[in-house]
């Protein structure tokens, strides 16, 4: 594991290049997590990104000393990888299971409650599709919502992250968030107000 | 013609313009838009209606997808019905982000128990904290106040959510329960101090709530009130070195939360108090200071830490009839009236931004509140002096949480006062805060108070006598107090020696310092106690004679130690005297005084020494019964009466009948006190006795092994119980055979422990070693007995050695000296200078008589 705190090091000062060589490192072990938490909720698709991010964490940091700068520095890099475990896993159920789409509900169907029923589902693979087509107009306002969506970090940490302010955050996330629900055509609703 | 890519990145620019503009002006750019892309427009518009929306959507997710889809809840396997463990879930009664809260029952053998149970989400609570919190629990669970909804249990359900179980309250938050019988300033003040009051005796026990706000404060319908959730926003409070924000975030409600908690600040007493200010500032004013309601957390962040709190008054508008309606007053402006001065001064002192600044103690705040209802001026400013001592308390976070750093910290700050006040007489009156804050501390940590503390406790103590020390010269008085605390603490965790020594010097200073005969006597009791736990008989007895001499004879705590005393010394007859006295001149004190219920408990276990154990078992029945009376069914206490009682069942009802009640003991003690305490050591060998007797000899073992592993960790490997636990296991194994190897790695470990430390473990080295010999023989390992029979350490311990053992011992040597050929005519070499010793000393003791104590239990 020394390896990957050598290659947190380079990334820290700015090696992009070592991304690749990280996500091989971490990669695995959130998908053994997420595997993990799938078998323990008696294979109900339960992925939670929050918890398993933090499950991640306190593996790497906790049991096997690799020295992140801080939590934050751990879920930037995470969350792009939570999205490809979350998205990966899904193709494979999809793919194991004809017609596995039926494991979810129709974005559409929520507009009619109130409050999200218990056990609704989202077509996370339609939701990464979006947002791969949004981040190609607007990279920024994509990674924000990337971490909204698939770390554990508030909105100070993601602009902390992002090195921009957190302001300019809060605008990317409602232009980002405003243009998903358009594409996605759902109503959603918002924790924090923006 | 654009590409999508372009489309959306001109989409932005043009969001991002309309959102500084104000509807008319947002029109204006949508209609200059449209000229140029009509259809780039529309999409404009329905975005920025979609942002609206949002905005203005309440407490659903971020996108809607996210936490539906991410965080779905365990939300199959809890709902009504459900039956787990001792309970079952009748209804559920709360959600928050937090989890999700049900009402439900729990029944015992003989009762049945309302229960609130709340779910934590599990993606909330970090697991190093959960497994610390196990810990605690046990100081939650004796947080024994009318005005606190005790914790009754902390676990986690086999799917794996924590979940904590608390006395299920019926009642109405405090605010809407004062606004709906229309009470006065007056009448809410008075209802707060109620608050006060709870909050205060959790802060003694050096427990801070966290999360004080109105929905946690319940008040009944005969008008008591009741704190819920006390404690537990700790273990789910942090995770890791995640942000205050994060944290804000997640768990506290943003308006309960201090400054300092919110910039990740140690969590003290003046959380409390500031969260106990916005409390009072909503149940007077109707309102908070904040209209946190319609802010971000950015802003409630900032609001909490940079904004000074508008006066009460002030958040009373014109249009709040209603409000001052509810108070008692006619019009809103005799309300506003009344907010002023003193009361928005109190209020304006628990929420000041710097800890410091606060009230440094509930009792003050409360004293402020009692001025105001008595119609006296508050004091204006405290005197300078009492600011340093409450800067002091914050910046070294006493009373915080119950941590062996945290009473360090207190202990080595005291100490540091102390010194600092040799020069200063006149600020004695901070010694002696810093005294009672002190034994306050430790009564926290006492583990007969307590559980679950035993080796942070012992570790705090070790840590806390250098410094106490420096205070034997200068200050004999204040010594004397501490010492006497800190050995009355040391001799509840085992520490019996170092209590001895420590109340020994406590009495010099005293006599130095000039104590009265009371205090000297009561000073001289406590090292009587000691000296008997340690098993200095003489001394102890020649302690208890001179407290006599000053007049302490008829006291129960003098009756109680001689009682003691005569039970050790196998002087029946006597012991139940003493004792029965000790009983009867505290008839009267109530079911909470530490010496009635010992001299009940001690009197009951003297008289099962005297095979009197009906009697024994109908007054453990009897103080059972008394203690109930004034707690909950499931208070530690009961479990611990009923531990003790174990014994005196087994011999009157006979094991069989016992195996069922020991079990449930076992358990509660787990429970209570977690599995690796001194209560579940001890239960388990009363469960393991039972087992035994009644002939389930495996599981008899395998409790015991446990048994042993509790004590390791409950008071490490060398006190003399684990020595002794080990050894009692180590001749189960032999009698059970095929434990070969662990048996005898038990009676190597035990002997070469108990040769190391013989004076402090009071290890009966030789009756042990007898044994281990007797278990050489049995496998043909004669010489190997003979040579550890006459160790030298042996030799020279055996004349000072109880009658009954030199027995053991003269019996093994012969068996070991005729199986090692010693009788033939030539012995073998190696061995035949052990037969000339063996020879001797057979001849010599032939006059030994054999002797009564063969108890070896601790």
């Amino acid at each position: 594991m020394s390896s990957i705190t050598e290659l947190l090091d380079r990334w820290k000062r700015g090696d992009r290049s070592v991304e690749d060589a990280l996500a091989t490192d971490i990669y695995p072990v959130l998908r053994e997590l997420a595997r993990a938490q799938v078998r323990r909720h008696g294979n109900a698709l339960t992925l939670r990104a929050t918890e398993l991010a933090n499950e991640a964490y306190e593996r790497l940091h906790v049991q096997q000393g690799v020295n992140w700068q801080n939590r934050a520095h751990f879920h930037a890099i995470a969350a792009t990888l939570m999205r490809r475990v979350v998205v990966d896993y899904l193709r494979e159920r999809q793919a194991e299971k004809r017609g596995g789409d039926q494991l979810f509900i129709a974005l559409d169907d929520m507009n009619q409650r109130e409050t999200p029923a218990q056990g609704d589902h989202v077509d996370w693979l339609a939701v990464d599709q979006a947002l791969t087509e949004f981040a190609q107009a607007a990279p920024d306002a994509a990674r924000v919502v990337e971490l909204r969506l698939f770390s554990g970090l508030t909105k100070e940490e993601i602009a902390e992250v992002c090195g921009s302010s957190r302001a300019t955050v809060g605008r990317q996330w409602r232009f980002a968030r405003a243009w998903l629900a358009e594409r996605l055509d759902v109503v959603p609703g918002d924790e924090d107000g923006g | 013609m654009k590409t999508a890519a372009e489309r959306i990145r001109r989409l932005g620019e043009l969001f991002d313009e309309a959102l500084d503009l104000d509807p008319v002006a947002r029109e204006q750019l949508l209609a200059r838009c449209r000229a140029e892309d009509p259809s780039l427009a529309d999409e404009l518009a329905r975005l920025i209606e979609r942002d609206l929306s949002l905005l203005d959507s309440q407490p659903r997710t971020p996108l809607g997808l996210v936490s539906a889809g991410l965080d779905a809840r365990d939300s199959d396997t809890l709902q009504p019905g459900k039956q787990f463990g001792v309970y079952r879930l009748e209804q559920e009664i709360g959600q928050g982000g937090m989890g999700r809260v049900f009402r439900a029952t729990r029944s015992g053998p003989d009762f049945t128990q309302e229960v609130a149970i709340k779910f934590v989400r599990r993606d909330l609570v970090h697991p190093a904290l959960l497994r610390r919190f196990s810990t605690e629990r046990a100081i939650l669970a004796a947080l024994d106040h009318p005005g606190i909804s005790r914790l009754i249990d902390a676990s986690t359900t086999p799917e794996g959510t924590p979940y904590v179980v608390m006395e299920f309250v019926r009642g109405q938050a405090i605010d809407g329960w004062a606004d709906a019988r229309l009470l006065g300033l007056d009448e809410r003040l008075a209802l707060f101090r109620k608050v006060l009051a709870a909050v205060a005796h959790a802060h003694r026990n050096l427990v801070v709530h966290r999360d004080i706000k109105a929905s946690n404060v319940l008040v009944t319908d005969d008008g008591e009130i009741k704190l819920l959730d006390f404690g537990i926003a700790k273990p789910l409070g942090r995770l890791g070195d995640i942000s205050a924000t994060q944290t804000m975030d997640r768990f506290l409600t943003p308006s309960s939360a201090a400054p300092e908690q919110l910039a990740g600040g140690p969590i003290t007493v003046a959380c409390d108090i500031h969260a106990l200010g916005m409390l009072l500032y909503e149940l007077l004013a109707g309102r908070l200071p904040f209209g946190f309601a319609n802010m971000t957390p950015g802003e409630i962040e900032h609001a909490i830490r940079q904004v000074p709190p508008p006066p009460m008054a002030g958040r009373v508008l014109d249009s709040d009839l209603a409000l001052a309606q509810a108070r008692g007053f006619h019009h809103v402006r005799e309300l506003r009236e009344a907010l002023r001065g003193d009361l928005e001064h109190i209020v304006q002192r628990c929420l000041r931004k710097l800890p410091t600044e606060r009230y440094g103690t509930i009792d003050q705040l409360d004293h402020d509140i009692d001025c105001v209802l008595r119609q006296q001026p508050i004091r204006e400013r405290q005197s300078d002096r009492w600011y340093r001592w409450r800067k002091f308390v914050a910046r070294h976070r006493v009373a915080s949480a119950l941590s062996a750093v945290l009473l360090l910290t207190v202990l080595v700050a005291v100490a540091a006062i102390l010194r600092q006040n040799v020069a200063i007489t006149h600020e004695r009156d901070r010694a002696q805060r810093a005294v009672g804050l002190l034994k306050n501390a430790f009564a926290a940590a006492n583990p007969t108070q307590v559980a679950g503390a035993n080796v942070t406790a012992r570790a705090v103590l070790e840590a806390a006598r250098p410094s106490l020390e420096t205070t034997f010269d200068t200050q004999p008085d204040v010594y004397a107090e501490l010492a006497g605390t800190l050995a009355e603490v040391e001799l509840a965790v085992g520490l019996s020696p170092q209590a001895a020594e420590l109340a020994e010097r406590a009495r010099q200073a005293a006599a130095k310092a000039g104590f009265d005969a009371a205090r000297t006597g009561a000073l001289l009791i406590l090292e009587a106690r000691a000296r008997i736990s340690a098993g200095d008989y003489a001394e102890a007895e020649e302690r208890l004679t001179r407290a006599a001499a000053l007049g302490l004879e008829q006291t129960p705590e003098w009756q109680l130690a001689m009682g003691q005393l005569c039970h050790h010394r196998s002087l029946r007859e006597q012991a139940l005297a003493h004792l029965e006295q000790a009983v009867r001149d505290t008839r009267g004190r109530p079911p909470s005084d530490d010496i009635a219920n010992l001299a009940r408990l001690q009197l009951a276990n003297a008289l099962r020494s005297s095979e009197r154990s009906q009697e024994a078992l109908a007054l453990f029945d009897q103080t059972l019964a008394w203690q109930s009376a004034g707690l909950q069914p499931d208070h530690p206490r009961l479990t611990l009466i009923r531990m003790y009682r174990l014994d005196a069942l087994r011999r009157v009802r006979g094991a069989k009948a016992t195996v069922p009640e020991a079990r449930q003991v076992v358990e509660e003690a787990d429970r209570i006190y977690g599995k690796n305490s001194i209560a579940a050591a001890t239960a388990r060998m009363s469960l393991g006795i039972s087992l035994l007797e009644a002939g389930e000899r495996g599981e008899g073992a395998q409790v015991f092994r446990e048994s042993l592993t509790a004590w390791r960790s409950a008071v490490g490997n060398d006190h003399q119980n684990t020595l002794r636990s080990a050894f009692n296991l180590a001749q189960i194994l032999t009698d059970l055979g095929g434990n070969d190897a662990e048996a005898e790695a038990l009676y190597r470990e035990i002997l070469q422990r108990g040769e190391a430390k013989a004076e402090e473990t009071r290890a009966p080295l030789v009756f042990w070693r007898s044994h281990y010999a007797q278990f050489l023989l049995k496998r043909q390992r004669a010489g190997d007995a003979l040579r550890l029979l006459l160790e030298p350490d042996n030799l020279t311990r055996l004349p000072d050695s109880h009658s009954s053992h030199r027995s053991a011992f003269l019996a093994a040597l012969k068996a070991a000296s005729s199986a090692a050929g010693c009788d033939a005519p030539a012995p073998r070499a190696d061995i035949a200078s052990y037969c000339t010793t063996a020879a001797d000393l057979v001849k010599s003791s032939a006059v030994s008589a054999p002797g009564t104590e063969s108890d070896n239990l601790p």
